[in-house]
């Protein structure tokens, strides 16, 4: 029998090998551990180290699991918990930190990019506003404390706003005020550059016909810009706010792991990181809980701005 | 085509979906045998469980259980690498400047030694090997119980590990977790009966007892872990302050504006009056009502708020309302800066250790003669560190010979007591001590002499837990909001018993 072609798909396969095999090892793995965990009644009693040295084969510390069915899930959400209001500070430090970050993001890449402006020396810009997203979350997070900590350098300066004797981590809105600023801070840069490309992408016709037609720089903005960078805008948002509902090595070391003022500071993974020790069950309800969150967002803003709808109008009107 | 696409998008995502589910499914009806038998094991441990309580009050007891060899192997045999490195865990670099200085002064076994500049460019020798042996550091954070969870891991593994742990430092926080072989079975051994591997009864005989009894196994009734200090705490004054408001310096006359808790009080409106500041951070008096704490922080699984913390609470609250505190964190910049020349605040509590740890290591020479020691309101201590064998260790003959020489040699001692005017654990150089030391930061005070009255008095039976570092640190964490007046007390101790719960959640926290 004689061959028609060569076959290269298995070559194909055999590099994505890796990827998969990995990918089933450290993620698919610990996921679906990690659905099965959260119906259990798992907990670890850390008054022991458990070594394994003594006639007993137990070499880990001392486990309780059972099978509890949702009972992580209802406990998790019940009112006696904090991991409610962890969710709502998430959120919250979230949004405080994306509006100005989109905002500042759309108007520095608008101004970039614009035939008319003609910025000098856009290589130095693009290099120092991406700089902060270089520098480690967590040296940020240090640095911030120790300028707004007592005979910080900015305690004083503060001081007016966040009362006699009190640094503005001390007040809740002054930590989540100051949470939402550093995650601005290290990541307009990088929404930047993304929108940068966006734009860049864009036929330049047409903004020079809207020119000539007369249009205004905000018309230009709002009528060419903002529609045709639509999907990049979408692909902003939504991995923002999964790496917001993710949001931890800020907080966590402003907050000394307390999550204070009042636990107005705590997000949903410093509680898993606290729990995951001993409540083991019910630190992974609260895993699942954020990957359904994370999926419901998701499809949520994929629906609301997703552009096809726009072409099957166009569609209809062309058949029409 | 577009439509070709999203059907097949949909087809996919329903299959992953489907797959999440069957993977679901299958692994709980399969794992449903393997859970009933982990929990037929668990209330088998429930039911030997009965004398397994927290607290360290069982040192008194009768052993539990026929004492086994913990010098033995017990697993897998170790790699040459393994066999030529000694590895320690610690948390800070306390214990190796003390063996570095002193280990040469009375241990048997040959060292090789380099010269290194410490941050402050101070020029010191460190033991590079023992015996030929590379010694190997490994550093971890105490705060948040970083270092407990990265030993943890170590010595959970070292069964089956071809790197041996040789030794560990154990704080009084936490020490009961590594010293308490749990059940009869030994399922929590994790650290060497020093008399296994040829430490004896007499070889400790100058030790202040409870640093033994604090670290007594109650399974086997060895004493599992040995240290070098003792920490009984003092109250450390500003001398020029004291000369100044209070009209003396001398120890003996500051001690009576300081002699129980209304009478600080009183120096501490003296002291606001001259633009002073008696103590430094909200902490600061947490150890003195501490070590006299009526029952552990976590008795049978169930955690409580001791009178005695009710009492710092309420002291602290009243210290902060009138400024007679700096409204500091411990261990926060600002708070070492109290300790500086030149700054406001009038005096410290510190434990033995804290002389050398902090006022010193903060304030630096020029702090000399800045401070003098004196009793304080109330006997006191705090913690102390303890050396532990791990067990499996490749190198127990190393292991044992520091362990000895760093704790029970008299010369060795007497040289931490001269060198660094450390409270050592040997009764015999601190009574020589008594009568001849001079502490030169200390402007010539003889603070080994005050220490050792209280040394003495010192028990910890029944005090300490081994949940207590996450009850104090997010205790004091937590009540920090109450004293600064943005939230609470109800509100506080609520929040102090949900992050309690969230690291330990099987106790009950009421």
């Amino acid at each position: 029998m004689k061959r028609k072609s060569v076959s290269y798909a298995k070559w194909g396969y055999i590099f994505l090998a890796p990827f998969f095999i990995v990918y089933c090892i450290f993620a698919l793995y610990p996921l679906i551990s990690t659905f099965y965990n959260s119906f259990m009644d798992y907990v670890v009693d850390r008054s022991t180290v458990g070594g394994g040295w003594g006639t007993s084969s137990a070499s880990t510390a001392k486990e309780t699991i059972s099978f509890i069915g949702l009972d992580n899930y209802k406990d998790a959400l019940s009112s006696n918990e904090t991991l409610v209001q962890s969710f709502w500070n998430t959120v919250i430090m979230w949004i405080i930190g994306f509006i100005p970050q989109i905002a500042v993001s759309l108007l520095l890449a608008t101004w970039f990019t614009d035939l008319r402006l003609k910025i000098k020396a856009q290589g130095f810009f693009k290099t120092v506003i991406y700089l902060p997203n270089v520098i480690m979350a967590s040296a940020v997070a240090f640095l911030f404390t120790c300028l707004l900590q007592k005979n910080g350098a900015l305690y004083s300066f503060f001081e007016p706003i966040a009362g006699k004797d009190l640094s503005l981590l001390d007040k809740v809105w002054g930590a989540r005020g100051t949470v939402g600023f550093i995650n601005f801070l290290l990541w307009y840069g990088n929404t930047t550059i993304l929108l940068m490309a966006a734009i860049m992408g864009i036929d330049p016709g047409l903004y020079e016909a809207a020119q000539i037609d007369g249009a205004s720089p905000s018309q230009t903005f709002w009528k060419i810009t903002m529609p045709l960078i639509r999907p990049i805008l979408s692909f902003v948002l939504v991995t923002s706010m999964i790496g917001g509902l993710q949001m931890y090595d800020v907080p966590s070391l402003l907050t000394k792991d307390n999550g204070n003022p009042s636990g107005k500071v705590m997000t949903l993974i410093m509680e898993i990181q606290q729990r995951k020790d001993s409540d083991v069950g019910k630190a992974c309800a609260v895993c699942v809980i954020i990957f359904i969150v994370s999926a419901i967002l998701g499809v949520i803003t994929m629906i609301g701005l997703d552009d096809t709808k726009d072409k099957k109008k166009k569609k209809r009107r062309k058949a029409a | 085509m577009a439509k070709l696409k999203r059907v097949l998008a949909g087809a996919l995502s329903l299959c992953m979906v489907g797959s999440m589910l069957t993977a679901c499914g299958s692994s709980s009806s399969s794992d449903d045998a393997a859970s009933s038998s982990k929990k037929a094991d668990s209330s088998k441990a429930d039911s030997s469980k009965a004398g397994d309580s927290s607290a360290a009050d069982s040192s008194s007891e009768a052993p539990k259980a026929e004492r086994m060899n913990t010098a033995e192997l017990h697993g897998k045999d170790s790699s040459d690498k393994s066999k030529n490195t000694l590895r320690i865990y610690c948390w800070n670099t306390e214990f190796k400047l003390r063996f570095d200085a002193a280990y040469a002064k009375g241990g048997k076994y040959k060292v090789e030694t380099a010269s290194y500049k410490d941050d402050k460019g101070k020029e010191l020798t460190e033991i590079k090997k023992i015996d030929g042996k590379d010694i190997e550091w490994v550093q971890v954070e105490n705060e948040g119980g970083a270092y407990q969870k990265a030993l943890d891991e170590a010595l959970k593994g070292q069964k089956d590990s071809d790197n041996k742990v040789d030794m560990f430092l154990i704080e009084a926080d936490y020490a009961l977790k590594y010293t308490d072989s749990k059940d009869t079975d030994y399922s929590g051994l994790v650290a060497l009966s020093p008399q296994d591997i040829g430490i004896t009864d007499d070889d400790t005989k100058n030790m202040y007892e409870y640093t033994k009894d604090a670290v007594r196994d109650p399974i086997s009734g060895d004493v599992k872990a040995l240290s070098w200090q003792a920490t009984p705490g003092l109250l450390y004054y500003d001398v020029a302050m004291a000369k100044e408001v209070l009209g003396t310096d001398e120890p003996d006359k500051v001690q009576e504006f300081v002699k129980d808790w209304d009478a600080f009080k009183e120096t501490a409106k003296k002291m606001k009056d001259k633009g002073y500041i008696m103590l430094s951070s909200f902490a600061d008096t947490f150890r003195v009502f501490g070590a006299n704490m009526t029952a552990p922080w976590v008795t049978d699984k169930k955690l409580n708020l001791d009178p005695q913390m009710e009492a710092w609470i309420k002291q602290t609250k009243e210290f902060t309302d009138n400024g007679w505190n700096n409204k500091t964190d411990q261990w926060q910049p600002a708070w070492n800066a109290d300790m500086k020349k030149g700054a406001k605040v009038f005096c410290f509590f510190m434990p033995s250790w804290g002389v050398d740890n902090c006022l010193y290591k903060q304030g630096g020479d020029e702090a000399k003669g800045k401070w003098k020691a004196c009793v304080g309101p109330a006997g006191w201590f705090w913690g102390g560190s303890w050396l532990c064998g791990a067990v499996d260790s490749d190198n127990q003959d190393i292991v044992a010979d520091i362990m000895k020489t760093m704790t029970c040699n008299t010369d060795v001692a007497k040289f931490l007591i001269d060198s660094v005017g450390e409270m050592v654990n040997n009764k015999e150089a601190v009574a020589q001590a008594k009568d001849s030391y001079k502490n030169e930061f200390l402007g010539g005070q003889n603070h080994i002499a005050l220490m050792s009255e209280s040394a003495d008095k010192i028990s910890l039976k029944g005090k300490i837990s081994a949940y207590d570092q996450t009850c104090v640190e997010k205790l004091q964490g937590d009540m920090a909001e109450y004293f600064k007046g943005t939230a609470s007390y109800d509100d506080c101790l609520k929040k102090w018993k949900q992050d309690v719960k969230a690291a330990y959640a099987d106790l009950d926290v009421g």
